[in-house]
């Protein structure tokens, strides 16, 4: 890292460990939140029963009330 | 000078890759070198890591200045004074923060100003990193940086329940029992996960730091032998595991099948993170293959 009043220890570790599972669950947090606003669009005022991911086929569905 | 006592915005905060780290500090703001860090014969030396920063020309007087606890504004000052361009102050102050060093005082009523600048400099395409937050690992600031690391998640999690909610999925007490749950599962498999890090750590008599910055969250500590580490990257994702996936059981034996399924989620989340990609995995590997080197050049000097 670049900071001309000061040069970084390049042997010095200040990585932090923890970023990946907290980034992975907020992806995925996101991602649950995108179908859930496509149930929304799609199904309107009368809700969504259910929402399930067919994988074999890659697309999620959605069934409205 | 913008009005209210804010300095005003330079573009040449974002030209070094440091200045970048930088947070947002109003006049106000007294700014604090943390405790870990000392200023010896020009060089920082980070007494927990055993890192040494060599610090030259006006940071050296920056730095005193910041031992001793100073407002930003005379901060700034001393620094024009000195002929310190902006940038290259910027940059120092990124640095600090990138590595845990900087530590900021500021008074409540002086809050609903800086939201208040961040909110109009964001819409200028400026955006500033959060503060980092460094202490001694006991178990209340272990606590503390575990919920402002997750602060972005358990937030999510609220609006995707209100959003099914909405949508029409389950009945409010279920969507609340659901995200609640969900929340406090992943808070406390997060910290369990540090803490049993920490007292692996803490038998080797080895000083602990924890350090956050936004949603970036781990120990500080000086390297420890090939065993000790491969001992505490496993220790932590095996406790976070154990915890989520009973309480998982817990809730799939109540019929909470859904409360259930999301915590064996945040299991999978612990057991993906001794994969050798990074985080607690690329640790176990590193020491590993060092223990493995150790042995091959000892069994080749008894040859």
């Amino acid at each position: 890292m670049q900071a001309n009043l000061i040069s970084a220890d390049r042997l010095a570790d200040y990585s932090t460990k923890e970023f990946g599972p907290i980034v992975v669950a907020l992806a995925f947090v996101i991602a649950v939140g995108g179908m859930t606003a496509a149930a929304i669009m799609l199904c309107g005022w009368k809700g969504a029963r259910s929402i399930g991911v067919n994988v074999a086929e890659r697309r999620v569905e959605i069934i409205c009330r | 000078m913008w009005p209210n006592g804010v300095l005003k915005l330079s573009a040449a905060k974002a030209d070094t890759s440091a200045a970048r780290y930088c947070p947002l500090f109003i006049e106000s703001d007294v700014l604090k070198l943390s405790s870990a860090f000392v200023l010896r014969d020009n060089i920082l030396h980070d007494t927990i890591l055993k890192a040494r920063h060599v610090v030259h020309g006006h940071g050296t007087i920056l730095i005193l200045q910041l031992c001793h606890s100073v407002n930003y504004r005379q901060l700034v000052d001393m620094a024009a004074s000195y002929k310190v361009s902006e940038t290259d102050m910027y940059a120092l102050l990124g640095f600090l923060n990138r590595i845990g060093a900087l530590q900021r005082i500021r008074t409540f009523r002086k809050w609903p100003l800086a939201v208040g600048v961040i909110v109009r400099h964001l819409q200028l395409g400026t955006h500033y990193p959060l503060l980092s937050f460094r202490r001694q690992a006991t178990p209340r600031a272990i606590a503390l940086a575990t919920l402002r690391a997750t602060t972005p998640v358990l937030l999510a999690i609220g609006v995707v329940a209100a959003m099914g909610w909405v949508a029409g999925f389950a009945p409010l007490h279920t969507i609340v029992l659901i995200a609640l749950g969900s929340q406090l599962t992943f808070l406390l498999s997060i910290y369990v996960h540090e803490i049993m890090h920490t007292i692996v750590l803490g038998q080797q008599q080895t000083p602990i730091n924890i350090l956050q910055i936004g949603m970036r969250l781990g120990l500080i500590h000086p390297a420890l032998a090939p065993r000790y580490e491969i001992v505490s990257a496993i220790a932590g994702p095996l406790v976070g595991m154990l915890l989520s996936s009973g309480i998982g059981i817990w809730a799939w034996t109540y019929h909470l099948e859904l409360l259930g399924c999301c915590d064996f989620l945040i299991c999978s989340l612990h057991l993906g993170s001794l994969l050798p990609l990074y985080g607690d995995g690329a640790s176990l590997t590193k020491a590993i293959r060092e223990r493995k080197k150790h042995e091959t050049c000892t069994s080749d000097r008894t040859y």
